[in-house]
């Protein structure tokens, strides 16, 4: 057991590093104050999310009283947050399952597979506890203080919100275990890796379409609330469907009876049971997916003469580094699937989410198709997607990073900065017309916007773009994050890449908010937003370029 | 050639000087070995000669040209084999070759030679096509080996190159490394193996916690001490005492 124990803290520590928060803040301040920076950044990225909830609960609530029914918002809040750790879970599960530390050496101590698997299963287990809690945290404040609560309600609601996670992490434990088992056998990791993606992209359409019907409450409080309260309705049934969230609301509202007491109880004992379960089951075969895990597949066709020959010929200096890029970026799934893919991910998304809002969207777009000035906003919110889908490839928020410690075998080679923050600029540009395309596409196919617009649309998305990548690349030169272990750390734990998203969707968002607010209806504005751009863009690469050449040879790791 | 005049490093988190106001020559046709404890500051130094880091003071120079004002030009005289062969793994073997030999702007016909002898010589033809991640250790090492001689470079610089190799490709390279330095070019290489460092160089330089405790020739090193001793033995003595 002790093992187990130190195990977990390990990884924990590995993981997170806590501890090394905790050094930072004593010796290293700056540090920490980044990373708490990050964290209050995530946070606030979910602010939008957690209005939204306590908004539909408090309406809820008000709702069910009268019919003394308002127990079901707290049942609510239990079947909301579990599906959420469901769907968060299973991409944490896939994006924990092979970590670096736990290479050969972890392999080589003597521990036990299931303590392993219990150390991995707390990592995802702690974020998933944070989204239970921040979700938890909508609908039991609310409850508690319109209901006038007492601190047994909240203790209970903390002990339950904390075993929440546990069973939606078992079962997508038990999916994705065995599917990298599958992969293993297979011999392609990789390719289980985009399928474990894949899988996720059709979680989040799911959890689209749930979003989606709570975002109509707002339209028919009545009807919804009747479809999610009636006998044998939505939440009736998912209680049955799922017993366990029938089991923590009672818990929570009957507090201080001993039948709550006794809810309580066995719905830890579910929880705990299932993660038993979970363990004595599955810890072989999690173990076995471990082993090799860092085996890639080797190319068994043999290079001959001829093929060597053709192959070794001289190539023009910047489709070097470009090749390069696009290799490396797109053959290590961690970067495809948080970069590139992201391109083909949020359209679907996307697409799925007006699919499922039925005629209610269809309608305002016919409406809005015959408004006078539709292909001025339709350029418009073009340009906005195109920006932000641009920008979410992260490519350039990240290419230094996304180099490590190889970065120092860059600098050894006798490489022309310029040329190689060139290439890195014109790798984020291609994703960022592949964007202009996919989006261009639904445009002419759904809207038939004309040649001219077209044109419009392309330049001056492309030209923010070139704007934004610019700025990127001065931060990843400024504060590359070149020491870590995984490459997770390079593209998802990068303040650059963070802020990359969030910062393009803010401006964009600010930009859209500022026009509707001014009704700014002139043609002069798209050429400002080229011209602007424009000018900002080539005064800031040569910039750049100079910069370039002066902190690419100062960066040490 | 290497010149290397009173160069300092200290690491941005570390706390003392890596490496302390260190001088060293080395002459065109000579093989210098670097020795000197675990942490004594070699991969530092080779780290500096090759432009990965800055100097705090001092200056280097290969072939006449100053490694910090001339980068690039000082780096195409240079091959380098780093003490970790972890990088791109993502790539095949080849791909790596082939990204190396544009940057050292070698044309088709001499890569093509290059790889070709390099390979078959180092056994590693066969995997070529695969990915760098699927290579074993040594493998790896090789590879790099062939990367950094692929443009004909006149200063090599190799950082405990023969960790990981198998007994006839430590040999090979070994004489790859005579040979070199026999058609007037330099050989500057770190090492831990004192057999090597014997029979290999012309001359070898000790350093110890970031200080260069000798330079010279074995036969010199011998006469330090006026004691036909084993060189490991004369190694452990400078080391621990002075
Ligand atoms: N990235 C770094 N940050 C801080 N200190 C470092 C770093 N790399 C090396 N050092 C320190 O610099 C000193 C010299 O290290 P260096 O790697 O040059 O030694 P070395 O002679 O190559 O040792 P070895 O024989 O183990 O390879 C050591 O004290 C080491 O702790
Ligand atoms: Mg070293």
């Amino acid at each position: 057991m002790n093992k187990a124990i130190s195990t977990v803290k390990f990884y924990i520590n590995s993981v997170f590093g806590f501890s090394g928060l905790v050094r930072d803040l004593k010796y290293n301040k700056k540090k920490a104050v980044k990373t708490l920076g990050l964290l209050g950044l995530i946070l606030y990225s979910f602010s939008g999310l957690i209005a939204m909830f306590t908004a539909f609960n408090l309406k809820m609530y008000d709702l069910l009283k009268p019919i003394n029914q308002q127990g079901l918002v707290v049942l609510n809040t239990i079947i909301i947050s579990t599906a959420f750790t469901f769907f968060i879970g299973i991409l944490t599960v896939i994006a924990t399952y092979f970590l670096n530390q736990e290479g050969d050496i972890i392999l080589s101590l003597p521990l036990k597979a299931w303590n392993l698997f219990l150390a991995k299963f707390t990592i995802s287990f702690l974020s998933e506890a944070l989204f239970a809690f921040v979700i938890m945290a909508t609908g039991i404040i609310v409850y508690g203080i319109k209901n006038g609560e007492g601190v047994l309600y909240y203790i209970n609601s903390l002990l339950i919100t904390l075993t929440i996670p546990i069973i939606p992490l078992v079962i997508g434990y038990f999916i994705i275990t065995p599917i990298m088992k599958f992969g293993k056998l297979l011999k392609k990791k990789d390719f289980v890796m985009y399928i474990s993606g894949f899988l996720a992209l059709g979680l989040g359409v799911l959890f689209q379409y749930f979003t989606n019907q709570m975002t109509n409450f707002d339209k028919n409080p009545e009807l919804i609330m009747q479809k999610l309260t009636a006998p044998n309705g939505l939440i009736d049934l998912t209680s049955k469907l799922y017993y366990p969230a029938a089991i923590a609301a009672k818990a929570i509202i009957n507090n201080g009876t001993l039948e709550s007491f006794v809810y309580l109880l066995i719905f830890i004992a579910i929880a705990v049971g299932a993660l038993v379960l979970l363990l004595t089951t599955m810890s072989n075969i999690y173990y076995d997916t471990l082993i090799g895990s860092t085996e890639v597949q080797k190319n068994v066709k043999r290079m001959d003469e001829k093929e060597l020959k053709k192959t070794t010929i001289k190539r023009n200096l910047l489709i070097t580094f470009i090749d390069r890029e696009l290799k490396l970026m797109n053959r290590e799934p961690v970067y495809f699937i948080n970069g590139p893919m992201v391109i083909f991910l949020l359209p679907i998304i996307m697409g799925a989410s007006l699919f499922f809002q039925n005629n209610s969207i269809l309608f305002i777009i016919k409406k809005l198709m015959n408004h006078p000035d539709f292909s001025y906003y339709l350029n418009l919110i073009s340009i906005g997607i195109i920006v932000f889908l641009g920008a979410s490839t992260s490519i350039a928020a990240t290419c230094i990073s996304r180099e490590g410690r190889a970065f120092e075998f860059i600098k050894s080679l006798p490489i022309n900065p310029k040329l190689y923050i060139t290439a890195k600029i014109i790798h984020g540009l291609m994703f960022g017309i592949l964007a202009a395309a996919i989006i261009l596409i639904m445009d002419i196919a759904f809207f038939k916007i004309d040649t001219i617009s077209l044109l419009i649309i392309l330049i001056t998305s492309i030209i923010i773009l070139t704007m934004i990548f610019i700025l990127e690349v001065f931060a990843e030169l400024k504060w590359p994050k070149l020491n870590w272990d995984n490459p997770q750390k390079a593209i998802k734990q990068n303040i650059n890449g963070v802020v990359g998203i969030f910062g393009t969707m803010g401006i964009v968002g600010l930009f859209g908010a500022l026009i509707v607010k001014f009704n700014i209806k002139s043609n002069g504005l798209l050429i400002a937003l080229i011209v602007i751009p424009l000018i900002i863009s080539v005064i800031l690469y040569q910039k750049l370029l100079s910069y370039a050449d002066k902190r690419f040879y100062e960066i040490e790791i | 050639m290497i010149i290397i005049n009173n160069v300092s490093k200290t690491y941005a988190r570390g706390r003392v000087k890596a490496v302390n106001s260190i001088n060293l020559e080395v002459k065109k046709g000579e093989i210098f070995g670097f020795l000197g404890p675990n942490g004594a500051g070699k991969t530092t130094t080779i780290k500096m000669i090759t432009g990965i880091l800055k100097p705090d003071e001092g200056q280097i120079f290969i072939n006449g040209i100053n490694v910090v004002s001339e980068p690039i030009k000082a780096k195409k005289q240079i091959g380098f084999v780093p003490d970790n062969p972890e990088i791109f793994n993502r790539l095949t073997g080849i791909e790596y070759l082939n990204f190396i030999a544009d940057i050292y702007e070698v044309d088709g016909k001499q890569r093509y030679k290059k790889i070709n002898e390099l390979a078959e010589i180092f056994e590693i033809k066969d995997a070529l096509n695969s990915s760098i991640g699927s290579y074993s250790h040594g493998m790896k090492q090789k590879l790099i080996i062939i990367g950094a001689l692929i443009h004909n470079p006149p200063v090599w610089i190799l950082d405990e190159p023969l960790v990981g190799l198998d007994p006839k490709a430590a040999f090979l390279l070994k004489e790859m490394m005579k040979k070199h330095a026999d058609n007037g070019n330099t050989v500057f290489f770190s090492t831990h193996i004192m057999e090597v460092a014997e029979r290999l160089c012309d001359r070898i330089g000790i350093i110890k916690k970031g200080e260069i405790i000798f330079t010279g020739t074995i036969d010199e090193l011998r006469q330090i001490r006026e004691e036909n001793d084993s060189l490991e033995n004369l190694f452990l003595e400078l080391v621990d005492n002075e």
